[in-house]
């Protein structure tokens, strides 16, 4: 490429167009039809690495469909690589593609990013499984100061008078002891639910006493434990992917996922009173609806959801 | 076991619509049961705030399964739902002994209601997986179920989470339904009508219920062999405080 001479920005745009031209001659072994969609995918995976591409989700969203489709085993195999082994994979691909560091800088840290981005969420899905497979257990002294510190952030003025109480049913659980309500979802609901009220405190009781409203109640604990199923069903879809990319500048934290729970819980919580069901017995309807209120927000590339909390002036 | 084959069983009966209402204290399994039914995931379940429901349809045949929230709070809205049910599944958590008395009683209000007056009642002892799980026949005389005279009725031992049980529960099902039908339509069923319906009661009201108690084995608990349990060889002492009056 040297050959070619010369710095003026017009040099460098046809460089880059003869270094496509190159990549793309080497793959004219591929059959005419996957040739010319590699041609499309390929250019573009170039081209969103140039320096002034956008950013986010749309950059990270069109380098994942790269390199999962890409024929190089090399480039698929990205998508699954281990933290530390991201940047030797980002060198990796670059020389495969014979991409110059010193001509492109910014190219390596924004395929950098992606991949990082890519990666930590799959290790996110890993996480949260591992949590929400985690069995809620009385024996474990974590696990009830956890729920005990639910009870006193929730309820700062309350004391909880013994550990098996109505009094679990202020805070929404259905019974006398909570430990049967988080199911299928484990400790992650249990986590989802502390994080809430720790995080968000001010928050997390207003939306409490909107689900204690006698007419437009609901059960704060188990609504939260369905909204925990909620984030991790669209988790696991790949659905909040865009989200991420878009507001993590890195791999995806649990930390990440919890706030997202409780934009879920928050928002919830503000469409619920807005609609004004019937009853309770309405639940599954408006939660559909909610569902697919965040789902239609998941199809903007820009999306970010992040709670939009009322300013208390 | 899913709602298709149960489907199957039940198209003798074409352009029928069958409303099973499934109800139980919370934590009983009436979701995981209603999953395990449409055959879907059930990993991932969480407390049921007001209802779900399930339905199939077949050849003019619909097959609704509704399964109402069992905790407290949401119990007084059960009743909204009993018009029109052909049979009424009740769920127990065969482990959670605490909760027998309270589980007894919601059950005896029930068929107090007018509304599901001579409906019949199949009662799932669910989570015979659990090693702590009561076996059916305790259950049974613990509930007092053989006061039942004004309906068909039958208790299963089952486990929702692995399955097991849970066909021969709803073969019941089929049945009682089946011979409900024949019922309204021709007057009891002559001949060979009945033969689905092995327990239903026939005309004569005070005729003694022939109801029998079936126990399926778990394989997961040894305490429960596969032996099918008839009211002489129940144990006669009763496991927690019982109001019978609530029968009479």
């Amino acid at each position: 490429m040297r050959n070619t001479g010369g710095d003026s920005p017009g040099q460098t745009c046809s460089e880059q167009q003869q270094l496509v031209q190159k990549i793309q001659c080497c793959l004219c072994d591929i059959t005419k039809m996957f040739g010319y969609v590699w041609q499309y995918v390929y250019t573009s995976f170039l081209r969103e690495y140039a320096p002034d591409a956008s950013q986010g989700a749309t950059r990270t969203t069109k380098a994942e469909y790269s390199l999962r489709s890409s024929r190089s085993k090399l480039l698929r195999g990205a998508v699954e690589s281990s933290k530390d082994n991201i940047e030797i994979c980002v060198d990796q691909i670059m020389k495969e593609k014979k991409v110059k560091p010193q001509k492109d800088p910014l190219f390596k840290q924004s395929l950098h990013t992606c991949v990082l981005q890519i990666t930590g969420y799959g290790r996110l899905y890993t996480s949260v499984e591992e949590l929400r497979k985690e069995v809620f257990s009385s024996d474990n002294a974590e696990h009830e100061a956890m729920l005990l510190k639910l009870w006193d952030l929730l309820m700062p003025t309350v004391k909880l008078e013994s550990r098996l109480t109505k009094q679990w049913g202020d805070i929404g659980f259905q019974g006398d002891d909570p430990k049967t309500d988080f199911r299928g979802m484990g400790l992650l609901g249990l986590i989802n639910l502390v994080f809430f009220s720790a995080n968000h405190t001010e928050e997390a009781r207003q939306v409490l006493s909107h689900a204690n409203h006698p007419k437009l109640g609901y059960s704060y604990a188990i609504v939260g434990i369905n909204l925990t199923e909620m984030a991790y069903s669209l988790l696991k879809s790949g659905a909040l992917k865009p989200h991420f990319y878009n507001t993590v500048q890195g791999p995806a934290e649990l930390q990440h996922f919890h706030q997202l729970y409780c934009y879920l819980a928050y928002e919830f919580d503000k469409f619920w009173v807005l609609e004004e069901p019937e009853s309770i017995m309405q639940f599954n309807q408006y939660r559909e609806k909610f569902h697919n209120v965040v789902k239609t927000q998941l199809q903007d590339p820009d999306v970010s959801l992040t709670m939009a909390v009322h300013s208390k002036n | 076991m899913g709602l298709l084959s149960i489907l199957r069983k039940l198209k003798s009966t074409p352009d029928q619509e069958v409303r099973i209402l499934l109800l139980g204290l919370d934590n009983g399994g009436k979701t995981t049961l209603l999953k395990q039914l449409a055959s879907e995931d059930i990993s991932h379940i969480t407390p049921t705030q007001g209802f779900n429901i399930k339905s199939v349809q077949s050849q003019g045949f619909k097959l609704n399964v509704w399964d109402i929230g069992g905790q407290r709070k949401i119990r007084p809205y059960w009743r909204n739902y009993f018009e029109n049910t052909d049979v009424l599944i009740y769920v127990i958590d065969s482990a959670d002994r605490k909760r027998f008395e309270e589980t007894g009683q919601e059950l005896a209000e029930l068929l107090d209601e007018e509304k599901l007056s001579g409906v019949p009642v199949l009662i799932f002892a669910n989570k015979q997986d659990l090693l702590t799980a009561a076996p059916a026949s305790e259950i049974a005389e613990g509930l007092n179920l053989h006061t039942i005279r004004d309906r068909m009725w039958q208790i299963q031992s089952c486990s929702a989470l692995t399955g097991e049980g849970v066909q021969e529960g709803m073969n019941w099902v089929c049945k009682s339904v089946n011979s409900k039908k024949k019922k309204r339509r021709g007057g009891g069923g002559g001949g060979g009508g009945a033969a689905g319906a092995a327990h239903a009661r026939k005309s004569t009201p005070s005729a003694p219920p022939q109801s029998t108690y079936v126990t399926t084995s778990v394989p997961a608990n040894p305490r429960h062999r596969p032996q099918p349990v008839t009211t002489s060889n129940i144990p006669v002492k009763p496991l927690f405080h019982w109001n019978s009056s609530f029968f009479s």
